[in-house]
């Protein structure tokens, strides 16, 4: 029996004779009377009491994000790669950069370089001499103290080798060396107000750094003593590399490239006017399956050019985006580059397509 | 004592009437008078702290009256002569449009946009085309190379595909028209457009300028409502007094309304026009209940003498007054409650509502019943074809039957079924706009057209700013300050809607990297504050003064980040206002730079959102609260007021399921309507109920007081409502999507608080007998 059922016989007032439903009825209508005040009372709260709550969707921000900037690579293997930037950014991929998964760092200075050794120890350098190190694949990264000046400290370039031996040039003049999977560092080179902008390692012995004003730093006892020479170049050379003891190149600024066939003793330097390019050159790598260097830089170029350094052929990387690169690396079938973004370079038909976005 | 007066008034009806004419006389001058337009800072809540961000800087760092001009190739990319010619006479044509900002105009042919590049002097800052155009096919290519290299113009000013441009032009308010902007602007357009060219335009004046287009066709559209109006109430009614009188009544409170809004400065904005629809229905409806029960009294008389129209207009008076100033009080009171909301526009359009419907009281319950006191009783029709006869008893009768039967049952099963099941979709109901583009115009008009194009291509049309910084001199130089602009910006950035950022921030470091050779890995911040203020020093001095203007203030306290958003829809902008609280709570140092939302044309937005949805439920709820009060008040039951809640709850829940189901967001344009709805669904139940309540007492058993009341006071209800949302459906002709899409909700509104008011209002009554109708319940009755 429903309550209009049972009002309806309570008010026609047919068989009303037991005494309990007359009280249960009036119970039932005092609460019932009650239910329009409590009614408008809940409505007059709810006016000035109840504020709507918004869902909001969530958003995740893609891993390579629209204005990073991604100034360091290294293929630890030709399908996995790691890459570091801006505020202390490093990210992982096991896939050739189909997919990226973001690291945890402890730091937020602008990373400019990563280096492995293999796919668990890797170590990162950036601005404010902030060196990072990982054992474990990078899930944990632990900041580890490395010589500092007073001056300035951004670490531009690392690079590891065999035996946990690793070194790293920045500005006024550094160049640190550890030879414990960078846990331990020590200065090798005294202050001076000069960048080192790359450093290689030629032989067991013999490094060579490419700097600022076109100088050239070398040494032939593993770092303990140092020469130099200036170029015939006044621009500052972004990026060294050899491909073999004797044979190597530099590249800089305004599109400058100096090849040496000699392990560094001389220099044959090729300006603008010949190789076609006058824009800054930052990194420079050799792809035997072109048998060509490439070397990549500001404003989308891209210029491959013979180890004889006789044909030049300036490019870009995309028709369509001029951004600025940093460095480049070698992967399967491929070239990856970094900078405003990361592509990447098919060596089958040249083609491009973006990764990570 | 209302009473008393009401009768004291039909006494005196020759005075009351004079009175009457002579008021409205005079308010008709005022009336024409009315200013028509849109006033956009009308529709600011003035208290609301984005607004007082958006207001203080409006003039640096963008205000909501933006208009862009993409111009696009029809073949290749712009880089060629005559494209380039176009965006080059667009943007000199843009000083000749009235009230434009001329530091304000952004465009590859105009002095703002810059390349800052190294020059053997440190760094220089060059205009991509101005003043003159290149001058060789290789000047050209240096240009785009220029564009291409530049990340604050490629993408952003520049298309990606290179095949358009955007030049965009702010104006200052407060010497903007909105109607001579459009038209200088479409002027513009069509001396510059040709084979080589399209031009897209968009921005808030250039909509309301369209909405000003249509105002010749939205009054078009009001007559030919009228007309419809007049020709099924002659039909229906059958007589010219049935025809004429409820036209009288909604003419007198038009008149009046307008008069006293002109007289009070209120101005009429033309989106307005359906709220004054409404309220004109209301007048009507309760005119035609007046002339319904005016003729069922006289046709109870027997002997008709010279006062027998009189006497039936005075029982007429006498018996409707209640229901009448009861569907007119909550009317209004339902509407008052929106005046809670601080938005001017709202303010205003309360003022004029409650003027409005208070007119009905007037022109509606006073003088239809005094002018139908000298008609005399009818002798014939003027017309032979009966409706009543045909359609309106027939149907009536149905209505009946169903309350007598067990029918009544599935009625109220199915108000429930219905309540339920838009109950559910009610909840889904949006605030904000629920579409890209504006929600004012149809989809396929040119205004939404261009604008999905632009917001396909760029960044987005609408920007919001937001302002950084504010405690100190040079607190902008700070590195903190700056890197947690960078931060935010990339923050921000992941959502899809928002294509860009923009902020001094972003310039700095491309500053900073030609300073350092142009070395990218330069690319980024000063690492001190001296640095910072280093680099803004020397882009100052590479450019123009007022070039940063946009970016920072003068004594670098405050710093704008714009963002621009691909659309304003109400969850974007919910999206974004909340993703911006969730930063500034999860980097505690922007504590040393506090965020201030919001400005711009989203910034304001965001504003008048928030507190439409902070009002929603509010809005409602007192509404609702007023409805029920009064009807307690006037019932003296406390059920009353709960009863006569059944059909408003019922008619808006349909509503706003049928508003979420077709994606009608709930925005400034919306909330009156829903307002107004919240009374407007009650007044067809009360003058059945009050009918059945005095029929009752007169002596009838219930189900013959109900079959009484649904043919008087059930008639009236079944020919206004039948009438009116025929009459609105003229409204989806309109070329103003939101014109159609209120008409379809008022129509429906009308709709089911009529079959509420005819077959569920009367099945409740019958089943749960109410006291406040049928008294205490007499045993001996019949039921």
């Amino acid at each position: 029996m429903n309550i209009a059922d049972k009002e309806r016989t309570g008010d026609q007032g047919t068989d009303t004779g037991i005494k309990d439903t007359k009280v249960g009825q009036k119970i039932v209508r005092s609460l019932l009377s009650l239910v329009p005040w409590v009614i408008v009372g809940g409505l007059l709260w709810a006016g000035i009491f109840v504020k709507p709550n918004v869902t909001i969707e969530e958003v995740t921000p893609p891993a390579i994000e629209r204005r990073d900037r991604i100034y360091g690579v290294s293929a630890v293997t030709p399908r996995i790669l790691w890459i570091v930037g801006n505020y202390g950014k490093i990210l992982r991929s096991e896939d050739r950069g189909a997919s990226w998964s973001l690291q945890k760092t402890p730091n937020q200075n602008h990373l400019q370089d990563i280096s492995s050794w293999d796919e668990s120890r890797a170590i990162a350098v950036g601005n404010g001499g902030v060196v990072l190190i990982t054992e474990d694949g990078g899930n944990t990264w632990t900041e580890i103290e490395a010589p500092k000046s007073e001056i300035a400290n951004k670490l531009l370039r690392v690079h590891t080798f065999e035996g946990g031996e690793v070194w790293a040039v920045g500005e006024v003049g550094m160049i640190i060396y550890s030879d414990d999977y960078g846990n331990t560092w020590t200065r090798m080179r005294e202050e001076e107000d000069v960048i080192m902008n790359d450093i290689v390692k030629i032989s067991d012995t013999k490094l060579m750094v490419a700097g600022e004003y076109g100088r050239i730093f070398w040494s032939e006892d593993k770092g303990k003593t140092w020469q130099d020479t200036e170029t015939d170049s006044l621009g500052s050379m972004m990026a060294i590399k050899f491909r073999t003891e004797e044979s190597g190149v530099m590249v800089g600024l305004d599109g400058i490239t100096m090849g040496t066939e000699d392990a560094g003793k001389t220099w044959t330097i090729i300006d603008s006017a010949k190789s076609g390019n006058s824009e800054h050159l930052m990194d420079v790598l050799w792809f035997d399956e072109l048998n060509k260097w490439v070397a990549i830089g500001n404003k989308g170029t891209l210029v491959k050019f013979s180890s004889d350094l006789k044909e030049f052929e300036a490019g870009v990387v995309s028709e369509r985006s001029l951004s600025s690169h940093t460095e480049l690396a070698a992967v399967d079938g491929g070239i990856i580059v970094v900078g405003a973004g990361v592509s990447f370079l098919e060596f089958t038909d040249g083609d491009l397509s973006v990764l990570g976005k | 004592m209302i009473e008393k007066f009401a009768l004291a008034c039909m006494d005196h009806r020759k005075i009351v009437l004079i009175l009457v004419l002579v008021i409205t006389a005079i308010l008709s001058v005022f009336a024409q008078r009315i200013e028509v337009k849109t006033i956009f800072e009308d529709l600011q809540p003035e208290s609301h702290p984005y607004i007082q961000v958006h207001e203080r800087f409006k003039t640096e760092f963008g205000g909501t009256n933006i208009i862009t001009f993409m111009i696009q190739a029809r073949e290749g990319d712009i880089f060629q002569m005559p494209v380039l010619e176009k965006i080059q006479k667009i943007t000199q044509g843009l000083l000749k449009i009235d009230a434009t900002n001329e530091f304000q105009i952004f465009s590859l042919a105009g002095k703002k946009l810059k390349e800052v590049r190294a020059s053997s002097e440190g760094i220089e800052s060059k205009p991509y085309m101005w003043p003159n155009l290149p001058k060789s096919e290789a000047e050209i290519q240096e240009l785009k190379k220029a564009v291409l290299r530049n990340p604050l113009v490629y993408g952003t000013f520049v298309a990606k595909d290179l095949k358009s441009t955007l030049v965009t032009v702010d104006f200052y308010d407060d010497l903007l028209d909105y109607n001579l902007a459009y038209e200088q602007a479409y002027d513009l357009i069509s001396k510059v457009e040709d084979d080589s060219v399209n031009i897209r335009l968009v921005g808030n004046p250039i909509l309301y300028g369209w909405v000003n287009h249509y105002l010749p066709e939205t009054f078009n559209l009001v007559l030919a409502a009228a007309v419809v109006f007049l020709l099924l109430l002659f039909l229906v009614n059958r007589t010219w007094r049935g025809t004429i009188l409820p036209l009288i009544a909604g003419a007198i409170s038009a008149i009046w309304a307008l008069g006293v809004a002109d007289l009070l400065g209120i101005n009429f904005d033309p989106l307005v026009v359906v709220v004054a629809m409404l309220i004109t229905a209301r007048a009507v409806s309760h005119s035609v209940q007046m002339i319904t029960r005016f003729h069922e009294e006289i046709d109870k008389l027997d002997v008709v003498n010279e006062s027998s129209s009189k006497d039936a207009a005075r029982v007429t008076l006498k018996d409707l007054l209640r229901p009448g100033l009861l569907g007119i009080a909550t009317d209004a009171g339902c509407v008052t409650v929106v005046a809670i909301s601080p938005i001017p526009l709202l303010q205003k359009l309360v003022v004029l509502a409650v003027v409005w419907v208070g007119t009905v009281a007037v022109s509606s319950i006073i003088v239809t019943p005094i002018l139908l006191s000298w008609v005399k009783k009818p002798k014939s029709y003027a017309h032979g074809l009966n409706l009543d006869l045909l359609v309106i008893r027939p149907f009536l009768n149905m209505c009946v039957s169903i309350v007598a039967t067990r029918f009544r049952y599935v009625v109220v099963a199915i108000a429930v079924v219905v309540f339920v099941v838009c109950g559910f979709y009610a909840t889904k109901l949006k605030v904000g706009d629920a579409n890209p583009g504006s929600p004012i115009l149809w989809p396929d008009a040119r205004y939404n057209i261009d604008s999905a194009v632009i917001n396909e291509n760029y960044p987005g049309a609408d920007r919001m700013f937001v302002v950084i910084g504010g405690e100190q001199q040079g607190q902008v130089k700070e590195v903190e300050v700056l890197n947690t602009m960078l931060k935010f910006q990339k923050y921000m950035e992941a959502q899809d809607e928002i294509g860009g950022t923009l902020s001094v921030a972003d310039i700095l470091p491309a500053v900073n990297m030609t300073l350092r050779e142009g070395n990218f890995r330069f690319y980024e911040l000063g690492q001190t504050r001296l640095v910072n203020g280093e680099l803004i020093y020397m882009f100052e001095n590479a450019s123009e003064p007022g070039d940063l203007d946009r970016f920072v203030d003068v004594q670098r306290r405050f710093a704008a980040i714009t963002l621009f958003f691909s659309d304003r829809q109400g969850k974007t902008i919910q999206t974004a206002i909340a993703r911006i609280n969730k930063f500034i709570e999860d980097n505690p140092i922007v504590e040393q730079a506090p965020i201030h939302m919001a400005g711009g044309l989203i910034g304001v937005i965001a504003a008048v959102n928030e507190v439409i949805l902070s009002g929603q439920i509010q809005s409602i709820a007192l509404a609702l609260f007023v409805l029920v009060f009064m009807c307690i008040i006037v019932y003296r039951s406390s059920i009353a007021g709960m009863f006569f809640m059944v059909p408003v709850v019922l008619s808006n829940i349909v509503t706003f399921a049928f508003m979420a189901w077709q994606n009608i967001g709930m925005n400034i344009n919306t909330v009156p309507v829903a307002a107004l709805g919240i009374g407007l669904g009650v007044d067809y139940a009360l003058y059945i109920c009050d009918r059945i309540k005095s029929e009752y007492h007169s002596g009838k058993d219930v189900l013959e007081a109900i079959s009484i009341s649904l043919h008087c006071a059930g008639r009236g209800v079944f020919v206004t409502a039948f009438v009116l949302i025929v009459s609105v459906c003229v409204w989806l002709f309109s070329s103003l999507r939101f014109q159609a899409e209120m008409g379809i909700l008022i129509g429906l509104w009308l709709a089911v608080s009529a079959l509420s008011a005819l077959f569920l209002m009367p099945a409740l009554a019958y089943i749960f007998r109410p006291r406040f109708i049928f008294g205490e319940q007499d045993p001996n009755r019949p039921s």
